[in-house]
């Protein structure tokens, strides 16, 4: 019988390692493509972090029925997500903006520092996507918490002095976002770190479109990010955050009209945790997840995947 | 692959155009890109046909089952080239049912079928095992499958005598034999060869499956389909990874098949099809599959096996959403598919129903097919005539804010009102709210 | 400054210590500048141990307001509080600066600091309430992070004092108009309340004092490090990293120097500020520079430090976005139109000395649109002249081209053509809404700061109407003009050492990598050889990089190492070697936006050319699209490549495989369209018939038919080796 012939890539690049929160949870590392344990030695588990927004002005019942009404909290909301076995807690300061409640920056700030004391689990805090509005709630939360390394997301090509500012001056980690470009991302971790950003403290956020709305693209330029960065681009080797919530914006996903297709609960949790699974295997760090069902069913895949059950 | 002049090199340079194309030249490039095959050339020195046949062969080697080819694949990424042959999925039914028992069974496995965006997404084939352990059961079920399900079908049998009695009986559908293993496999050779199918190995592991192609090819048969022997979603990622790359890279013969997983049913079995999907697997057989769980997976495969050189684009047609009447506002977009998908998400997010016109702009975003010049009043204007949308609503006109510019051509062409929407696809269901008063 | 006001505010400061730190030591060379520097220093240290045994030795020293204690002390070495007592046995520890080199300088700048800080803090403990001099830590975090995210551009610390009261008013208009933050010390608070500048911790503008008081601009600034840039205190590498890059600091100096001012500037070069000074001083690049006009000096010292000033949103009477680029002024909707063989109208982009350009500044020579009845046609020059640190002629053109699309992107303004045979129109509805051609100026302006603010720091525009200064500054275009045309007749692949290389289209031609040289423009046709260099010179890490030639392996083909291993860097090993001037052996890769695909014959002896535009079939048997479809994606295709329209006529154009002999097919208007340049390339190789024997669709779009054509009219590329 003829041997198979060596088909591991030996790699000169690796994945950088980020401390989040207090240092206890570390993203990144990977010397080789996601799981593959004949080349990747390295069998960290891609970080699960589970959302929890500060208003539920607009956030889906469908999701919000599978918190058993602790989402009504959005500390009790976290700590549920803590008992699921997320790994960190993605904030969502959305009532921030003066149409959906107008929360004064203390305010928010003094939710994530609770959320942060309760859980002890790295944040990732995400704005109101106004940087009008986010930068001064960055700012109160960034200086409320100085015991954990929060993520603070997301900066874009065109607006980054700022939110890199808030990250540099208290020691906090900042997303850099770019839209579906491998150049583009790269770009964006030039300035951050052209800037000042220290790389112990950046993320990238390819930006993970959901199944069925561009999956196939963040497929493919996460794939090819991995593959640079693992050939030795280092302004490539930033741990990779993957937002697969978008999955719940999918008509298909949590559509109830057409009964042919099934519970759109269960299809909502198999369409999140399908793009989820893509975003992994193709290079993902840390996952923002909506669903407590679809987290779990990935938490276990992952395990599994790196051969750890 | 070789490149085209490679070809061209070995071809009779007589542009007898019996191949179908104008030149030997541009035969030679349809071969070099597999959009052709060499057999097409009637004029071809023998020897030179067996070289090309040799250069031109993807690594992993195409195999129909049915009227569906399934390998076929050139590369380990999709951003290098397109996968050629999505995965397929197959459901079970055994030949134990009855006959009315089989046709529900077979019109379940029909149902899983979705029209989306044009395009149709459904179950591939039938999987008949053999349960009766039964020979002329199995031939028996396996002909009534064949009458009441008309895509490919899959027989899975660890007898060799029950796989060639039943793969004869439905000769000419080609169906897949699933079932050879080391102990049984010179006679499952012998079965598919009697019955002109391909045969699917149940292999151990790669290594097997090696030991296994190995002998398939020294008895001159290479129809095959190879179970890994994945029991969990690490070994599927990974045993599947290193045949592929074996294929691709080394050009190594006995991994250059394509692969199959069986799985079962349930949450894992699902689990186990997406990592399969997302990495090289060719043919997923479930023993059961929820609507829940197909329609996902189903688009899943529609992403992955997409071209990723070519923008994605949907039809140019009329797309009602949320059940528009005729007071409902006409909304209006390109083509390319990430724009439809965000402004479609958008307008759902209103809870508003909108007529949403597609306009084909070949596949650009708003900005570039405008400056580009392929998205013009006459253009929208055709497009809204073709679909009779006009004439559907009398709601206002809402053109996207980024081509603001052509709005007061549109409304002379069409003579409506067209009102001006947002730059940015997230506020439409704001805009949507105002301008609808709700 | 007088003297005996500093004695005022400084009480407890002998007035012989205070006349030799501020005693005018103005025109020194740099060695003068050292001693001074020293003298200065070793004087202050030995002041502030004096001041310091006069009062409590317990007595902390600090300043009002403050959680850094002294901060230049708290942030260089670690020390948060520090008593009278401890601060003499500092100063004793310091190490005695030299005065030889440069390095020395900044030993005596850095006691010189802590001194100066030292008497400041002693002076503020009797001092009544409200003296001006240090920031307190509020104003700064007042600030916030706007200072150091780039919103608030830098600041200005002004040092010294300027009599002409119109100068300071317009210094302050011009730091304040760019939204910097402004420190004044020695006379220039008194001067600047004088001319009606107001100062005031709520206006970004403060008063720091004068003599010692300058260190609080220094501790202005190493305080912002420390609070937005989360540096740990005494951490001093990491403080020099932040401080190079931010907050940018420059110091305007006018009239006299003295020994104290000279030690406080090393201090202050220490901290990464620039220094602007209209004393005759030796000029240190990055760091220190003469500049004896004082309306200047803002601008020079922007430009030195490299801070970016936000530009305002173009204000214009109609719309400007590139969604109007496509827009077509037609003649009857024409107000006023230039040029189009109508009149004389030209169009140059000049680089100037930098005292010849004044940032902003539109002027028009002549009538505006307002005084032309509707219909008019007007003679017209544009006329843009720019200065930058970094700015190379080889770029004019560069930016000259963008004038075309800025131009366009307003409504109703439409502009084609260039150099002197352009042509623009403005129509009836936006002249009616205000539009004027001075705005032209504005708009070049603008875009031409917002795209390439890297490289040109100061932009104007004159936009000339008036036909006796259109001919007069006429010959100056011309001359550039020719200057260009003999620079690109120069510029010869063999004539430079660096090609460069273009990913832009890796995003979705992920394995195609471009390289272009002057001989061979980018296969889109948009980028040639100086645009790449451009683009290199504007961002450092984008797209285009250069690529040094190495040594040549085949001439002829185009092949050599340097160009092989960027290659082979750029698609990850996927591809060995690309040679630049062959179709048959390793040619360039195609990422899918080529004008045109070179395709070899089926006779295996010519070439056809098919451009984008040509739909219909070409003699390989293949049209346009499906070669398109096959050659893209980044892959070597022998005897098929995209290419940029303007290769066809180089002289490199496929050079391995016989040139443009081997052209034998090519759709009619492409022939056209490259039908002069084609010509007189004909005519150079020797060939002058040549070009009337290439075929186009007229003559066949078969095989046969091009063969019986070539056979025909005796085409040379029949007489030459096959191409396989």
């Amino acid at each position: 019988m003829t041997d198979i012939p060596d088909v591991a890539d030996r790699f000169s690049g690796a994945i950088d390692e980020v401390a989040l929160g207090k240092g206890d949870y570390v993203a990144g590392g990977a010397k080789g493509m996601p799981f593959l344990s004949f080349e990747n030695p390295v069998k960290r588990r891609p970080l699960i972090a589970g959302e929890v927004f500060d208003t539920l002005d607009g956030y889906p019942q469908l999701a919000a029925d599978m918190f058993d009404g602790r989402q009504k909290d959005p500390v009790e909301w976290a700590l549920m997500w803590k008992e699921i076995g997320a790994d960190m807690i993605c904030v969502r300061l959305v009532s921030t903006d003066p149409s959906r409640g107008g929360t004064p920056p203390e305010e928010s700030a003094a939710l994530v520092k609770r959320i942060s004391d309760a859980t002890k689990l790295p944040i990732i805090v995400s704005g109101c996507g106004v940087m009008d509005l986010d930068i001064p709630v960055f700012t109160a939360v960034a200086e409320a918490v100085r015991d954990s390394r929060l993520i603070l997301s997301k900066a874009d090509e065109d607006d980054y002095k700022r939110l890199a500012s808030v990250a540099i001056a208290n020691d906090h980690i900042v997303v850099g976002f770019a839209n579906l470009d491998v150049n583009l991302s790269k770009q964006m971790n030039i300035l951050l770190t052209d800037f000042g950003v220290d790389r112990r403290n950046m993320l990238t956020d390819p930006l993970m479109a959901a199944l069925g709305m561009g999956l196939d693209y963040s497929y493919s330029v996460q794939e090819r990010i991995r593959i640079a960065a693992l050939m030795g681009d280092s302004m490539l080797q930033i741990p990779m955050l993957c937002d697969c919530t978008g999955a719940w914006d999918v008509g298909d996903a949590v559509s109830d009209e057409d009964p042919s297709l099934g519970d759109p609960r269960f299809r909502a949790t198999w369409w999140e945790a399908i793009t989820a699974l893509a975003a992994v295997i193709s290079g993902a760090d840390i996952v923002v997840m909506r669903g407590p069902g679809a987290a779990d069913m990935l938490m276990g895949y992952c395990d599994e995947l790196r051969g750890e059950i | 692959m070789p490149t085209a002049i490679e070809f061209f090199k070995l071809l009779p340079k007589t542009n007898c155009k019996e191949c179908g194309q104008p030149t030997c030249l541009a035969f030679a490039m349809l071969l070099s890109n597999q959009k052709a095959t060499i057999d097409l050339c009637p004029h071809v020195a023998s020897d030179a046909k067996e070289t090309l046949e040799e250069a031109s062969a993807p690594p992993v080697r195409t195999v129909k089952v049915g009227d569906k080819d399934l390998g076929g694949e050139t590369v380990l990424y999709r951003h290098e080239r397109r996968f050629v042959n999505p995965t397929a999925y197959a459901l079970t039914a055994s030949d134990t049912l009855s006959s009315d028992a089989l046709k529900e069974r077979v019109d379940y496995i029909a149902s899983l079928r979705y029209d989306r965006v044009g395009m149709m997404f459904e179950a591939d084939m039938v999987c008949l095992r053999n349960n009766s352990g039964d020979a002329g059961t199995f031939a028996s079920k396996a002909a009534e499958l064949a009458g009441i399900w008309s895509k490919g079908i899959v027989l899975e049998t660890r007898d060799p005598a029950a796989a060639e009695a039943a793969a004869t009986a439905i000769k000419g559908r080609r169906p897949l034999i699933y079932g050879a293993d080391a102990s049984n496999l010179d006679a499952m050779i012998g079965a598919a060869k009697a019955a002109g199918c391909p045969l699917g190995l149940v292999c151990a592991d790669e290594k097997d499956a090696v030991a296994l192609t190995e002998r398939c090819a020294a008895a001159g048969f290479k129809d095959l389909v190879l179970d890994l022997g994945a029991s969990n979603l690490k070994e599927t990622l990974e045993r599947q990874t290193v045949a592929r790359r074996a294929a691709v890279r080394s050009r190594f013969k006995p991994l250059g098949y394509p692969l199959m997983n069986r799985v079962g049913s349930g949450e894992y079995a699902v689990a186990t099809a997406v990592v399969s999907t997302l990495k090289y697997g060719s043919l997923v057989v479930f023993d059961d599959l929820k609507s829940y769980e197909a329609l996902p997976l189903f688009t899943l495969r529609q992403n992955i096996y997409t071209d990723p050189q070519v923008p994605i684009q949907v039809k140019q047609d009329l797309y009602p959403i949320g059940d528009p009447d005729e007071h409902s506002p006409i909304m209006f977009t390109t083509n390319f598919s990430l724009t439809y998908f965000t402004v479609r998400a958008d307008i759902e997010k209103s809870k508003i129903p909108v007529w949403l016109q597609i306009v084909n702009t070949e596949g650009l975003s708003v900005l570039t097919a405008y400056s580009a010049g392929k998205f013009e009043p006459e253009r929208v204007a055709e497009a809204f005539e073709e679909s009779g949308v006009l004439s559907k609503s009398d709601g206002p006109v809402i053109i996207p804010g980024l081509v603001t510019r052509m709005s007061g051509k549109l409304q002379e062409i069409i003579g409506r009102k067209v009102i001006v929407g947002t730059n940015d696809s997230r506020d439409i269901p704001k805009h949507l709210r105002s301008v609808t008063g709700q | 400054m007088d003297t005996d006001k500093i004695a005022e505010l400084y009480p407890s400061v002998p007035r012989e210590d205070i006349d030799y730190l501020t005693e005018s030591v103005t025109g020194a060379d740099v060695a003068g500048l050292l001693r001074f520097a020293k003298e200065g220093s070793d004087r202050a240290v030995d002041l502030a141990k004096r001041m310091c045994a006069a009062i409590d030795g317990g007595t902390v020293l600090t300043f009002p307001e403050t959680g850094y204690g002294l901060p230049t002390v708290c942030a260089w070495k670690g020390i948060d509080t520090m008593t009278a007592s401890d601060a003499i046995a500092f100063l004793d520890s310091l190490p005695e600066p030299g005065c030889s080199e440069l390095a020395d300088g900044f030993v005596a700048g850095e006691n010189a600091m802590y001194a100066a800080e030292i008497i400041e803090s002693i002076t503020y403990l009797d001092a009544p309430e409200g003296r001006a001099g240090f920031v307190p830590d509020r104003v700064l975090r007042a600030l916030g992070l706007p200072f150091v995210d780039e919103t608030i551009p830098g600041a200005v610390a002004f040092l010294g004092g300027l009599e002409d009261p119109d100068a300071v008013k317009r210094m302050a208009r011009d730091f304040q108009g760019k939204g910097m933050v402004g420190l004044a010390s020695g006379d220039y608070p008194a001067q600047f309340a004088g001319a009606g500048a107001k100062l005031g911790l709520d206006r970004m503008f403060y008063d720091v004092g004068c003599f010692t008081g300058t260190v609080n601009a220094i501790n202005f600034d190493v305080r912002a490090a420390l609070t937005f840039g989360n540096i740990s205190p005494g951490d001093r590498e990491g403080l020099d990293a932040y401080l190079k890059k931010r907050p940018k600091v420059i110091i305007v100096q006018t009239g006299p120097i003295g020994r104290l001012d000279a030690a406080l500037a090393f201090a202050a070069l220490m901290h990464h500020a620039s220094i602007v000074t209209g004393c005759d001083l030796p000029e240190v690049p990055g760091a220190l520079r003469v500049c004896k006009d004082p309306l200047d000096m803002i601008q020079v010292g922007i430009e030195e430090r490299g801070i970016v000033v936000k530009l305002q949103p173009i204000e214009l009477p109609v719309a400007y976005a590139p969604s109007f680029e496509g827009e077509v002024v037609r003649k009857p909707d024409t107000y006023v139109e230039a040029g189009g063989n109508r009149s004389v109208s030209y169009e140059v982009l000049l680089s100037k000395k930098e005292s010849e350009v004044e940032d902003g500044k539109v002027t028009l020579i002549g009538k505006d649109l307002d005084e032309m009845p509707e219909g008019s046609v007007t003679p017209l020059a544009l006329i843009v002249e720019v200065y930058g640190p970094t700015m190379q002629e080889d770029l004019e053109s560069v930016l000259e081209r963008r004038f075309h699309s800025s131009i366009n992107f307003a409504e109703g303004v439409w502009h084609t053509g260039q150099r002197d045979n352009n042509w623009v129109r403005v129509s009836k509805t936006s002249a009616a809404a205000g539009f004027r051609l001075k705005d032209i100026g504005t708009i070049l302006i603008h875009k031409i700061k917002e795209e390439f603010g890297k490289v040109v720091t100061r932009v104007q525009a004159t936009v000339i109407t008036d036909p006796e200064e259109i001919e007069r500054r006429r010959p100056e275009a011309q001359k550039a003009y020719d200057a260009r045309d003999e620079r690109m007749r120069g510029l010869v692949d063999d004539k430079v050492d660096v090609f460069y290389t273009c990913s832009m289209c890796q995003s979705f031609a992920p394995e195609h990598i471009c390289i272009i040289a002057p001989e061979r423009i980018g296969l889109c046709g948009a980028i040639n050889w100086l645009d790449a260099k451009a683009g290199f010179e504007l961002d450092p890490r984008g797209p285009n990089q250069p690529v040094d030639k190495g040594a040549v392996i085949d001439a002829p083909k185009g092949e050599w190492d340097g160009v092989n291993a960027s290659v082979r860097k750029e698609t990850m090993g996927r591809l060995e070697r690309m040679c630049m001037y062959s179709l048959m052996d390793a040619p360039m890769t195609s990422c899918g936006c080529f004008e045109v695909i070179v395709a070899m014959t089926v006779d295996m002896q010519a070439v056809v050319l098919v451009d984008r535009e040509f739909t219909g079939m070409t003699p390989v048997g293949m049209k346009f699209s499906s070669l398109a479809g096959s050659i893209g994606g980044g892959r070597q295709t022998p005897g098929f490549m995209g290419i940029g329209k303007r290769y066809i006529t180089s002289k490199r154009f496929i050079e391995a495989e016989g040139g443009i002999a081997r052209i034998a097919w090519m759709p009619r208007h492409l022939k056209e369209a490259v039908g002069p340049e084609l010509k007189k390339r004909c005519e150079e190789i020797g060939m002058p018939d040549l070009f009337d024997k290439i075929a186009d669709e007229t003559v066949t779009d078969e095989a046969e038919g091009l063969m019986a054509y070539m056979a025909e009219v005796g085409h040379p590329a029949l007489t030459m080796d096959p191409l396989l």
